[in-house]
């Protein structure tokens, strides 16, 4: 049986909206996709009574029980290909890895598999997947729970790659990840799971890939520059931003909210009307979205540059516990307004 | 009229009849009159449904048709299309799949279709078998020839168990297989002209020339891909175990892997999982005693591979895989277990390649020729010839001409994939992903 339901990018003026957290909004998006297509399911460890261990579940065993709520064992490779199997065979499995690190055991199936299938099968066999998880460095995860690796699938085709920065992202990327007939590596920023912000009940509001959201305004007067912030990157340059408008610098700043596809079309806009382009990004800088949207600006958008581009990312290496370590691999505060203001100056 | 006895059914139970089609025949005391179905559904023949001959009086129910959940949820084993139905459109029965790619390729499916629990159909059987052996045949010289372009692993000697097995299966099961797959394919419902097209790298080929002998592809009938990676059939197939369970939709799912994957740790995660969640899935490990060069025997210490079906908690059949009645009793028990929610079993053939590794490649060095030839006096072609010829119930002639039939087709086949064009150079980035920038998707709920 099929039901045509409503499709939306503004939301329904007659639904409410209310404040929650980023992880809860995530969960009323899977929970309302959930009681909409009964061939959704979640594999994870802890994912089923016990709610996730980022609560990314909480309450939805108990109304969808354990076969749609499913308790995997530490067999990464092995559930995401039970899962790519299941995809091609008409369920809708979201595969919640808790840390994004171990998605690492499952490398060969995604990549040889599970993004595959629907182009070597000439279109005729759709892998509809949501692999996600919570990446970033932050509370001292150590060095095998906090990386970000999101690169790697921007890198390769058949994969989308959503980074929501905000609560009502969270809910919108994700029930589009889950209607999408294609691989969705949905990552979520520690950093940001206890975030706050307004999410609308609206249960059709969906967000599309590749549509950037610019999370400020040129002001119209002071040194212009365009920053593009990556997830949990966006609420701290934001912050900068209001910071820095007392030296006179003027910022516009564009969350892609997905790195593949990516809306390179709304960053090279800004760059025609600033002229200067920083990218800040707590992964690597080498063959990082970094490198990609520089390239992109730099080929398209050429004329308009005023100055070099210019990076800011974590420091290329390991990441350590001790927290004074930590701190030190991170971008700091500091950091972001020295690069901003290198950025106009510089 | 008041009495009536069915002379004969045209459907069996299970089957889709569409309204209008004739469904049983009927002696009246004046005259055998055929019986057309006023809607269409499926065929359910209860119990107590009176047996062909006896009289009964008028109003007795026969049979019902049922809708395809109330088919299920009465354990019917359905067949979407059967080639022994008289007037079964094959293209009729195919809404509920993704839409054919030829219909010749859904009439070659109809064709392996057979019902759950039916009778071995021995001729059956030997013909599947000849035919997969003449197309590889004539695709290795092809191979030779230069008109298979990349690999060519072929699977000559092991052609009773992708016979064997597939016999059980509907085109709604699902079949994921390895790099040694065009029998899988064949015995799956891929004809032999979309194969051998395939491997032309040709625009009629099973996956528009985008996969060739390695990456073969057909889910309107439920071959979901032949594979480069050994072990990740494994997973599929343990996947699709789980979408049938979620959905109780009736499918059963097949892992044919080699022996080389059952050291790797996909069986072990796949094993695990089926047999912990009770999924309807058949794994069949068509040992042949060697994983590309390396002998079995000196990469596990436990010699049968069914034996560590145990370790899972679930049933491990050793089965000569030369032997296609023995592969088609233990797929029979096994695939019966699956689809009544028992769930997984292993199955381990033991059998051998009689070919080289891959088409053109060095074969020696690691294996005798005196072994070569001992499995090739195991022949499983020649094997059940023989068993037939001595039991007398086929003529040898019926075989013969089925050897000349097969041997037309494959000639055939490879005469359309030399005359097939080749795919529009302009589609090579088609089908990367199903979505838009920008795009809003997924209005419809499933």
């Amino acid at each position: 049986m099929t039901v045509e339901t409503r499709m939306a990018q503004s939301p329904d003026t007659r639904v409410g909206s209310r404040e929650m957290t980023y992880v809860e909004a995530g969960r009323a998006g899977l929970d309302e996709e959930m009681a909409r297509d009964s061939s959704i399911f979640v594999v994870g460890q802890g994912i089923g009574e016990r709610g996730g261990n980022f609560n990314t579940t909480l309450g939805l065993y108990e109304k969808y029980g354990p076969a749609r709520l499913r308790d995997v064992p530490i067999t990464e490779r092995g559930f995401v290909g039970m899962c790519t199997g299941a995809a091609a065979t008409g369920s809708r499995p979201v595969v919640d890895f808790m840390f994004i690190d171990f998605i690492l055991d499952a490398l060969g199936e995604l990549i040889n598999q599970t993004s595959k299938l629907r182009y070597m099968t000439h279109g005729r066999v759709k892998v509809p997947i949501v692999l996600r998880g919570c990446f970033g460095l932050g509370g001292a995860a150590a060095t095998h729970h906090s990386g970000s690796y999101y690169p790697f699938f921007a890198h390769l085709p058949g994969f989308v790659v959503a980074l929501p920065s905000t609560p009502a992202d969270a809910k919108g990327l994700l029930k589009m990840a889950i209607r999408t007939d294609d691989p969705v590596i949905f990552l979520e920023h520690k950093g940001l799971l206890n975030s706050r912000g307004t999410v609308s009940d609206d249960p059709d509001l969906l967000i599309p890939f590749g549509v950037a959201s610019v999370r400020r305004h040129l002001a119209g007067h002071g040194k212009r520059l365009t920053v593009v912030a990556i997830s949990g990157m966006v609420s701290k340059v934001l912050a900068a931003a209001d910071r820095l408008a007392a030296e006179g610098i003027d910022v516009e700043v564009i969350d892609p909210r997905t790195i593949a596809p990516l809306d390179i079309g709304t960053i090279i806009e800004s760059v025609r009307r600033t002229g200067r382009l920083l990218i800040v990004d707590e992964d690597y800088a080498p063959c990082g979205i970094g490198a990609e949207v520089a390239a992109q600006v730099v080929s398209d958008a050429f004329d308009y540059l005023d100055a070099p581009i210019k990076r800011l990312n974590a420091n290329f290496t390991h990441v350590p516990y001790s927290p004074p370590l930590e701190a030190q691999v991170a971008i700091s505060i500091s950091q972001i307004d020295d690069a901003i203001r290198q950025a106009v100056h510089g | 009229m008041e009495t009536g006895s069915i002379v004969e059914w045209l459907k069996r139970p299970g089957e889709f009849v569409r309204q209008g089609e004739q469904l049983l025949i009927i002696q009246s005391d004046k005259a055998a009159n055929e019986i057309e179905a006023l809607e269409s559904g499926y065929l359910d023949i209860p119990p107590d449904s009176p047996a062909i001959g006896v009289e009964v009086p008028i109003g007795t129910v026969l049979g019902a048709l049922l809708t395809e959940a109330e088919a299920l949820a009465r354990g019917l084993p359905i067949v979407l299309a059967d080639a022994h139905a008289p007037k079964a459109a094959p293209r009729a029965t195919a809404p509920k799949l993704v839409p054919s790619v030829t219909e010749a390729g859904l009439v070659a499916a109809s064709a392996m279709t057979r019902l759950p629990g039916a009778e071995r159909d021995d001729v059956s059987l030997y013909r599947e078998m000849v035919r997969i052996r003449k197309v590889e045949e004539a695709l290795a010289r092809s191979h030779q020839q230069g008109l298979v372009h990349g690999a060519c692993h072929t699977y000559v000697g092991e052609e009773a168990i992708a016979t064997a097995v597939c016999a059980h299966l509907t085109i709604k099961d699902t079949v994921w297989s390895t790099h040694r797959g065009h029998g899988h394919a064949l015995a799956k419902g891929v004809t032999a002209r979309e194969l051998a097209a395939e491997l032309f790298g040709r625009e009629t080929g099973c996956a528009g020339g985008r996969g060739g002998s390695m990456h073969l592809f057909k889910p309107e009938v439920g071959l979901m891909g032949t594979s480069g990676i050994v072990g990740p059939c494994i997973l599929l197939a343990t996947g699709a175990g789980y979408t049938s369970s979620l959905l109780r939709d009736g499918r059963v799912s097949v892992a044919f892997f080699g022996d080389g994957a059952s050291n790797n740790g996909a069986f072990h995660e796949g094993l695990n999982l089926a047999a912990v969640w009770n999924l309807p899935v058949i794994f069949v490990c068509e040992n042949n005693q060697y994983a590309t060069e390396v002998p079995y025997a000196t990469v596990s210490k436990q010699p049968d591979v069914a034996r560590k079906a145990d370790g899972y908690g679930m049933p491990g059949v050793v089965v000569d895989g030369n032997d296609v009645r023995a592969v088609w009793e233990a797929a029979r028990v096994a695939v019966e277990r699956a689809r009544e929610g028992h769930g997984p079993t292993l199955i381990e053939a033991k059998t051998y390649r009689t070919r080289a590794h891959s088409e053109g490649m060095r074969d020696a060095g690691y294996r005798s020729v005196d072994e070569i030839d001992y499995w090739k006096s195991r022949c499983p072609i020649r094997h059940l010839r023989a068993q037939l010829a001595a039991e007398g119930v086929v003529a040898v002639a019926t075989l013969d001409a089925i050897d000349h039939e097969i041997e037309e087709e494959a000639r055939d086949a490879i005469a359309f994939a030399t005359a097939s064009g080749w795919p529009d150079a302009s589609t090579a980035a088609d089908h990367v992903v199903g979505w838009k920038a920008g795009e809003l998707v997924g209005g419809e709920v499933r």
